[in-house]
C-alpha cells in the first residue's frame, strides 16, 4: 500500500547546521492499517510525514503509494491520494472563508475545479448532514468564516475535510497536540471513529503514548531520523505505556554509550 | 494535622495532633512508611490529641501495620480518646490499642541520657565452618563466536550461588539466541533474555524442580554462607560502595577470596547488560565502537535509586587465585578484583537484625517482578565517570571461598 | 455637471484598475507593483492599434491580453524563480517601460479624431436625441460624446463586476480566494497554488491594462509616464471602498471597490477645484494611503494608552 524505501533527508547539508533529519528510513504499511509514529522531539516524525506528503523531495530513496512511484510528484499532485491534518489547527483551512466554502474545496480534493457556482442549496444540505455528525452545532453556522471557530472545532472540520473523499492515505501530524485536553479527546475520538468506519490507511504522529497504545493497529518509534522500534500485530496488542517508556529509555541509553564507555566496558565487562 | 516525632530506645513515637481524615491519611501513611524504610520498626502512635479518625485514616493505619508486620516490627496506639478506641475496636484491631507506653519506654522517658543506638547495626556469625566451593565456566571469551563446546549445562540446587551469562532454553542450540546475564541465589535463577527487550524473568526452585541453565560464562559457588552483616547510614557514611561491602566481606570472612549476597536499598547502580545474545556473534575478537552498542547497553547514569537490589558477587584480594578469569580489578579499590550481577526489584523493607537469606530472597521473588538485571561496572572514566554502584541500607551474607574446583 | 460626469467616467475607468488590484492585493494577498507598468501597456498598445486602424474593441481586447501576459511574467518570476513579490513586480514594471516606448516608438501618442469604443453608443444616443450635440441631464446640457463614454464605461464596469463576482464564487474562484488565505491548505486540496498565483496576476493585470486602454481613449492620448503612482491610487480607492461599505460579502467588496474609486476621483476633482496643485496630487494620495494603512494600528495603540492611563490614574 504505502512503501517507503530507504529515504534520507539532510537539511543544510555541508554546513555547521547540517541536520540528518531522516536517515535511511524504510517502512511498509498495509492497506487499512492505522499506524502511530512516536518519538522524541526532533526525531524526524514530521519530516517523514512531509516526505510522504511531498512538502520536499527526499535526497534519496523512493516512496510508493498504491504501487505508484510518487517521490517525484509535487505536493499538490499527491494530495489527490493523501488527506492531511496538521498540528496547527489553523493550517488546514482558509480562515476568511466560510465553513461551507472550505468544505466544498475539500469535496473536490485532487479533482478539477470547474467554472460552476460552488455553493448551492443542495450541496449545503449535504454538508450540513455530515457536519451534524460532529455534534458541535456547526451545521447552523455554515456561512460563518471558519476563522471564527475554536481550534478544536476547526481541527474536527479539517479532519472531516481530509477524509471527505476517501484518501488512499491519511496523514495526521500531532493533530491533537495544540488543543485543550477536552477538544483533544474529542478529536482523537473522532479520528478513531472515521478511520474505523472508512477503513482508512493512516499514519498518525502523536506525542501521547496513551493515544499510541489506544488508537492504532501498529506503533513505530523514531529516534534521530531512524525507526528504532516497530510494534505490530500481537506485539502491538501486548504493548502498554510503560513498555514504550522502557523502549524510549533504552534508545536514549544508546545515545549515552560513547567511545569512552566502550573503552571502560572493555576493562569492566568480562 | 501535625506530627511530632521522637526516638525513644528501640521505639519511635509519633505524636499525631489534629484530624486523621481523607486529606491527611496519605501524608500520615507516607511519613510512617518512610520511618519504617529508615529502619524504625517499632512505631507508637501517641493519639492523645488526635481528635478525628475517619475510615481513610483507618486505611492508612492498616497500611502501616501491614508494612510493619512484614518486617516483624511492632505497632501500638496509646492515649487514644474514647471515640478513636471505639472506631478501631469496631474494625477489629483492638490489639493495637494500649492505655499507655510500654513499661520499658516509660523508664526511658524519665532517663533521657539513653542514646538512640543503631539497633539494626551488627554482624552475626551464621555458621563458623560455612564456606563455598567455586567453579568457573569461562570457555567463552568476549566477544568470540560461541562454539557448541563453550556451552555448559548448570544446575541450581538450593546450595548454589552463581552469576554468569546463560539461557534457560532446554537445548544448547535453542539457547544460542537467548544468552543473557543471570544471577542465582539459593537455587532461584533470575535471568534476562536480551532479545525480549523487556523485564527479566526467573526460575524458582520449588519442591523437586531444580532450575537449569545453558551457560557460556559463570562463577558458580556451592556451599553455605558463614557470616551476615548489616549496614545502614550513619554519621560517616550516607551509603556504601560495592568496594566497601566487598572489603568488609573479605575482612569478616578472614579470607582473600569471598562471595556474598546483598539485599539492600539502592543509592545508585552503574552497569551494563547484553541486548543481543553473544550466541549470534559472527566474528571473533573485540567489537569496536559503535557496533558494540548493538550488543551491550550501558545504564548511562546512576539508576534505580530507592529500589531494592539483590547483588551476588565474587571478590578477591589481589594475589589470591592467580590468573583467575572473569574477575576485573575495581578502580575504586585497586587491591580488589570482582564480578557482580544485580537483580533490581521495587523497594521492599527488610527486618532488622539477624535475618535469613533464603527466606528473604523468596519473599522478594514473591513480590512484584524484577525490573532489571545488570552486570555492575566500576565506571572510572575521568570527569564523566559514574563511579561504582552503591547501596544505602541492607544485609550482606558472605562466605569464604575455600576450594576452587578448577575451571569447569 | 461636466465636472461630475467627468469624475464619474474617470472613476469608472479606474475602478477596473481597482478590481484588478482587488484580486492581487486582497484575494491572493500579493503586493503587485506590475500595475504601474501594465496600465501604461494597455494604454500604449490600444493607442497604437487604434492609430493603425484596428477596431477599438479589438484593440482594447488586445490590451487586456497584453496586460495578462505581463502579470503572468511577474507571477512566474515569483513562483518559478523564487524572486520576492515586490522585486518581481519592479522587474516587470521596469522592463515594461522600455516595452511601452518600443510599442509607441515615442513617449506620447495623441488619439485625435479616432474611433473609440463609445462610438456605437454615441450613434445610438444621437438617434434618441435627434441629432443634437448636447443632451439634457437633470437640467444641465452635457455633450453627447461625454454622455456616450460615460454610459459605455458604466456598462463595461457593471458587466465586469458581475462576471468577477460570479467567477470568484465558482469552484475555481473559491480555490483562488483560498490561495491568499492559506496556500498550504490549497496544496493539501490538490491544487497547485503557484498556478493560482500566476493565473490571478494575469487576470489582475489584464483588468488593469483594460483600464489603461479605456483611459487612453477617454483622455485622447497615451503617455509612457501615465502609470506612475497608479498602484497607490488603486490602493487608496480599495481602502475607501472598504471603509464605505465594508467587506461582509464578495458582492459588497466588489461594489465597494467600484464606489470607492468613483468617490476618490470625486474627492480629487473637488480638491483640484479648490486649488490643489496637480503636482502635489501624488504626494497627497501617498500620505492618505499611509494614514489609511496605519490608522487601525494607531487607533488601537491610542485607545489602549487611553484605557491604560485611566486604569493607572
Ligand atoms: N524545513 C526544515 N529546515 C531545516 N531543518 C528542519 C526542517 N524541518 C525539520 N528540520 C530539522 O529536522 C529534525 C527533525 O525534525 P522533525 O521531523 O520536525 O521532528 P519531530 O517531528 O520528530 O519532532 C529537527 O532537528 C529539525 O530541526
Ligand atoms: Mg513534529
Amino acid at each position: 500500500m504505502l512503501k517507503i524505501n530507504a529515504i534520507s533527508k539532510t537539511f543544510f547539508p555541508n554546513t555547521v547546521n547540517e541536520v540528518g533529519a531522516l536517515n535511511n528510513v524504510s517502512l511498509t504499511i498495509k492497506e487499512g492499517c492505522f499506524t502511530a509514529i512516536i518519538g522524541t522531539n526532533g526525531s524526524g516524525k514530521s519530516t517523514l510525514l512531509n516526505a510522504i506528503a511531498g512538502t520536499f523531495i527526499p535526497d534519496q530513496g523512493s516512496i510508493l503509494l498504491n504501487e505508484t512511484e510518487i517521490s517525484a510528484w509535487p505536493e499538490y499532485k499527491r494530495a489527490s491520494l493523501i488527506g492531511r491534518v496538521f498540528q496547527n489547527p489553523f493550517a488546514g483551512s482558509a480562515a476568511e472563508m466560510t465553513i461551507a466554502e472550505n468544505i466544498i474545496m475539500a469535496m473536490r480534493r485532487g479533482q478539477s475545479r470547474p467554472l460552476r457556482l460552488a455553493v448551492n442549496a443542495a450541496v449545503k444540505e449535504e454538508i450540513a448532514e455530515k457536519v451534524r455528525m460532529l455534534k458541535m452545532g456547526l451545521e447552523d453556522r455554515l456561512d460563518n468564516p471558519i476563522g471564527t471557530l475554536s481550534g478544536g472545532q476547526r481541527q474536527a472540520l479539517t479532519l472531516l475535510m481530509a477524509t471527505w473523499l476517501k484518501p488512499k492515505l491519511l496523514l495526521l501530524d500531532e493533530h491533537t497536540a495544540a488543543l485543550d485536553p477536552k477538544s483533544a479527546a474529542k478529536v482523537a475520538e473522532l479520528t478513531k471513529h472515521i478511520i474505523e468506519k472508512e477503513n482508512l490507511t493512516a499514519l498518525m504522529v502523536t506525542h501521547s503514548m496513551q493515544q499510541a497504545v489506544d488508537l492504532p493497529d501498529r506503533i513505530v518509534m523514531m529516534h534521530r531520523g531512524q525507526i528504532v522500534e516497530d510494534y505490530r500485530d500481537e506485539m502491538k496488542k501486548r504493548v502498554r505505556v510503560p513498555d514504550l517508556i522502557e523502549t524510549f529509555n533504552r534508545v536514549q541509553k544508546r545515545e549515552l554509550f560513547d567511545e569512552s564507555v566502550a573503552a571502560m566496558l572493555q576493562q569492566q565487562y568480562i | 494535622m501535625q506530627l511530632i516525632q521522637e526516638q525513644l530506645g528501640k521505639y519511635f513515637v509519633i505524636k499525631a495532633i489534629g484530624k486523621l481524615d481523607a486529606s491527611w491519611a496519605d501524608y500520615f501513611a507516607e511519613t510512617c512508611l518512610d520511618l519504617i524504610r529508615n529502619g524504625h520498626h517499632n512505631l507508637i502512635i501517641d493519639a492523645d490529641e488526635l481528635n478525628f479518625l475517619s475510615s481513610a485514616g483507618i486505611r492508612s493505619l492498616l497500611r502501616i501495620n501491614k508494612e510493619l508486620h512484614s518486617v516483624k516490627g511492632s505497632f501500638l496506639i496509646v492515649h487514644a480518646q474514647d471515640f478513636v478506641v471505639k472506631t478501631i475496636e469496631m474494625t477489629g484491631f483492638k490489639h493495637w490499642i494500649s492505655k499507655d507506653f510500654p513499661k520499658e519506654l516509660l523508664a526511658l522517658k524519665s532517663d533521657h541520657s539513653f542514646s538512640s543506638a543503631q539497633v539494626d547495626e551488627g554482624s552475626f556469625v551464621l555458621n563458623p565452618s560455612g564456606s563455598l566451593t567455586l567453579s568457573v565456566v569461562a570457555d567463552w571469551q568476549p566477544w568470540n563466536t560461541v562454539k557448541a563446546e563453550n556451552i555448559s549445562k548448570l544446575h541450581f540446587p538450593a546450595s548454589v550461588f552463581a552469576l554468569g551469562i546463560g539461557s534457560a532454553a532446554d537445548s544448547p542450540e535453542e539457547a544460542r539466541s537467548h544468552f543473557g546475564e543471570f544471577v542465582a541465589v539459593g537455587g532461584h535463577v533470575i535471568f534476562q533474555a536480551p532479545e525480549a527487550k523487556s523485564r527479566p524473568d526467573y526460575l524458582l526452585a520449588e519442591k523437586d524442580f531444580i532450575p537449569q541453565m545453558q551457560a557460556i560464562q559463570a562463577l558458580y559457588c556451592n556451599g553455605e554462607m558463614s557470616h551476615l552483616f548489616r549496614f545502614s547510614p550513619d554519621e560517616k557514611n550516607a551509603f556504601f560502595g560495592l568496594s566497601d561491602i566487598s572489603e568488609k566481606a573479605l575482612s569478616i570472612t578472614k579470607c582473600n577470596a569471598a562471595a556474598f549476597v546483598v539485599l539492600a536499598e539502592v543509592d545508585g547502580l552503574v552497569g551494563a547488560n547484553l541486548i543481543q545474545s553473544p550466541g549470534l556473534l559472527k566474528n571473533n575478537g573485540i567489537i569496536p565502537f559503535p557496533e558494540i552498542r548493538e550488543w551491550l547497553s550501558f545504564c548511562g547514569e546512576r539508576v534505580f535509586s530507592g529500589y531494592q537490589a539483590m547483588v551476588f558477587g565474587v571478590v578477591t584480594r589481589n594475589g589470591a587465585f592467580e590468573k583467575m578469569p572473569l574477575l576485573a580489578s575495581l578502580p575504586s579499590n585497586p587491591e580488589l578484583s570482582g564480578h557482580f550481577h544485580a537483580a533490581v526489584f521495587p523497594y521492599q523493607p527488610l527486618q532488622n537484625g539477624k535475618i535469613d537469606l533464603i527466606q528473604n530472597v523468596q519473599k522478594l521473588l514473591s513480590g512484584p517482578p524484577p525490573q532489571a538485571l545488570m552486570h555492575l561496572a566500576d565506571d572510572n572514566r575521568p570527569a564523566i565517570g559514574l563511579g561504582q554502584s552503591s547501596l544505602i541500607r541492607g544485609a550482606c551474607w558472605c562466605a569464604p571461598i575455600q576450594n576452587m574446583e578448577g575451571i569447569l | 455637471m461636466n465636472l461630475i460626469i467627468g469624475a464619474f467616467t474617470m472613476g469608472l475607468i479606474l475602478s477596473l484598475l481597482s478590481l484588478g488590484m482587488l484580486i492581487s492585493f486582497r484575494m491572493i494577498k500579493f503586493t503587485d507593483i506590475t500595475v504601474d507598468g501594465s496600465i501604461t501597456l494597455g494604454a500604449s498598445l490600444s493607442a497604437v492599434l487604434i492609430m493603425a486602424g484596428w477596431s477599438p474593441w479589438l484593440a482594447t481586447l488586445m490590451a487586456f491580453s497584453a496586460g495578462a501576459v505581463a502579470g503572468m511574467v511577474t507571477g512566474i518570476l515569483h513562483t518559478r524563480f523564487k524572486i520576492q513579490e515586490i522585486l518581481a513586480g519592479i522587474l516587470v514594471m521596469t522592463a515594461l517601460y522600455s516595452v511601452n516606448l518600443r510599442i509607441m516608438g515615442r513617449s506620447n501618442i495623441p488619439l485625435l479624431d479616432t474611433e473609440t469604443i463609445s462610438g456605437g453608443t454615441e450613434k445610438l444616443l444621437q438617434q434618441f436625441t435627434g441629432g443634437t450635440s448636447k443632451m439634457n441631464v437633470f437640467g444641465w446640457p452635457v455633450p453627447l460624446t461625454d454622455m456616450a463614454v460615460f454610459i459605455t464605461i458604466a456598462i463595461i464596469c457593471i458587466i465586469t463586476g458581475i462576471l468577477l463576482n460570479r467567477f470568484l464564487k465558482t469552484h475555481f474562484g473559491t480555490v483562488l480566494r483560498a490561495t491568499g488565505n492559506n496556500p498550504q491548505m490549497v496544496r493539501a486540496q490538490g491544487v497547485n497554488n503557484n498556478t493560482m498565483v500566476v493565473f490571478s496576476l494575469a487576470l489582475s493585470n489584464g483588468l488593469v491594462a483594460l483600464s489603461g486602454a479605456l483611459l487612453a481613449q477617454y483622455q485622447g492620448f497615451a503617455d509612457v509616464q501615465m502609470g506612475i503612482g497608479m498602484m497607490v491610487w488603486g490602493l487608496a480607492s480599495i481602502i475607501i471602498g472598504e471603509a464605505l461599505v465594508g467587506k461582509s460579502s464578495l458582492g459588497i467588496t466588489i461594489t465597494g471597490a467600484i464606489l470607492g474609486t468613483i468617490l476618490f476621483r470625486l474627492l480629487i476633482a473637488i480638491a483640484l477645484r479648490w486649488g490643489l496643485n496637480p503636482n502635489d496630487l501624488k504626494l497627497v494620495t501617498a500620505v492618505f494611503v499611509f494614514f489609511a494603512l496605519v490608522a487601525p494600528y494607531m487607533f488601537k495603540s491610542l485607545s489602549s494608552k487611553f484605557f491604560g492611563g485611566s486604569r493607572h490614574a
